[in-house]
């Protein structure tokens, strides 16, 4: 969960989100680096701008090759990694397990028809209920559990307005949209509780249907889904 | 980034080694596998067909006499795609004779 003392991203929870860290990290540098190099070489030939008539008298094949290569090779390292992210995020459709997340006017509704049927609303916690240790505005009553190490197939949908179910730490976000069946892939690596919001604004209470995400062993999760 | 490379090396490691269990997961799961006919991200389609797909079934098996039971495997996969508030309006729909498709 995001603190007002965090300086970085969310540590990622699955291996998507992982890569586009590292891949954000990467590109700093580079852009860091541009930066630098280009503030000091303005720096330098405005300061020296005298001796500039070197290249009006004199050519320099080399240096040239050098200008019109380098650019296109800082693109090439941008552009590799950032395609391989792009299709490694697309993903396939399969999944060992079928979650729906219906957003409504204003909170989620889960369902789940696998093993066992359940259907249950998430409401947020209201302020007196909350317990000492819990996160304001972003605990719910019934948190949906999944299990972890398995490819779930998320089916995002709404029954009024556009809304998003969206999970910070594994870079996921896709809107809820009425008439339409939006899927995507979770695998989390890790158990744990994961925390998101609506992330599209869909009325008055917008910021109060928030997303409360548990991932558990497959032991627990059967335990879960048996006692439910 | 140190930390993402080493958590990447850890995930992926893990997920090869708990990949074995599977097999299990499989004994207690069985979902909707993937439909080469809807490949898209919006499933929707793939929902109405597969119920679609499971009344026709039933009509013809009931037409025919034969035992429904093989039609049980569309019922599991629209059940576990479409939102049970759709099945509720497809159901309705069929009950009134409105249904957007011949079954």
């Amino acid at each position: 969960m995001t603190t007002y003392s965090r300086m970085q991203f969310l540590d990622g929870a699955n291996i998507t989100s992982s890569g586009m860290i590292i891949f954000h990290d990467f590109a700093f540098s580079i852009l860091m680096f541009i930066l630098t190099f280009v503030i000091f070489m303005s720096f330098i030939s405005l300061s020296t701008y005298k001796h500039m008539r070197l290249f009006k008298e004199y050519s320099f094949n080399m240096l040239e090759m050098i200008w019109t290569l380098f650019p296109a090779l800082v693109l090439l390292a941008l552009g590799v990694p950032s395609f391989l992210m792009m299709y490694f995020l697309e993903g396939e459709l399969k999944g060992d397990l079928t979650v729906k997340a219906v957003g409504h006017q204003w909170f989620w509704s889960y369902e789940g028809n696998d093993l066992v049927s359940f259907d249950f609303d998430s409401y947020m916690k209201l302020d007196d209920s909350l317990s000492m240790g819990d996160n304001r505005v972003l605990e719910v009553d019934n948190s949906l559990v999944l299990p972890m190490m398995t490819k779930i197939r998320m089916i995002i949908t709404s029954t009024d307005v556009l809304h998003s179910w969206a999970l910070p730490s594994m870079c996921l976000k896709m809107d809820a949209i009425p008439g339409r069946l939006n899927t995507m892939n979770i695998i989390s690596l890790y158990p744990g509780s994961f925390y998101g919001q609506c992330s599209e604004i869909c009325g008055i209470n917008h910021s109060f249907m928030p997303i409360h995400v548990e991932f558990v062993g497959w032991k627990d999760y059967i335990k879960n889904l048996t006692s439910m | 980034m140190g930390a993402s490379i080493y958590f990447i090396l850890v995930s992926v490691l893990n997920y090869s080694v708990k990949m074995a269990s599977m097999e299990e997961r499989i004994k207690y799961f069985r979902t909707t596998p993937f439909d080469p006919r809807f490949p898209q991200c919006n499933q929707a389609r793939h929902c109405f067909q597969d119920y679609l797909d499971f009344h026709r079934c039933e009509k013809v098996m009931t037409e025919k006499g034969k035992d429904a039971a093989p039609c049980q495997w569309f019922k599991m996969c629209y059940e576990s795609l479409c939102p049970s508030e759709w099945k509720d309006r497809f159901d309705s729909w069929r009950e009134e004779g409105i249904f957007a498709a011949k079954i």
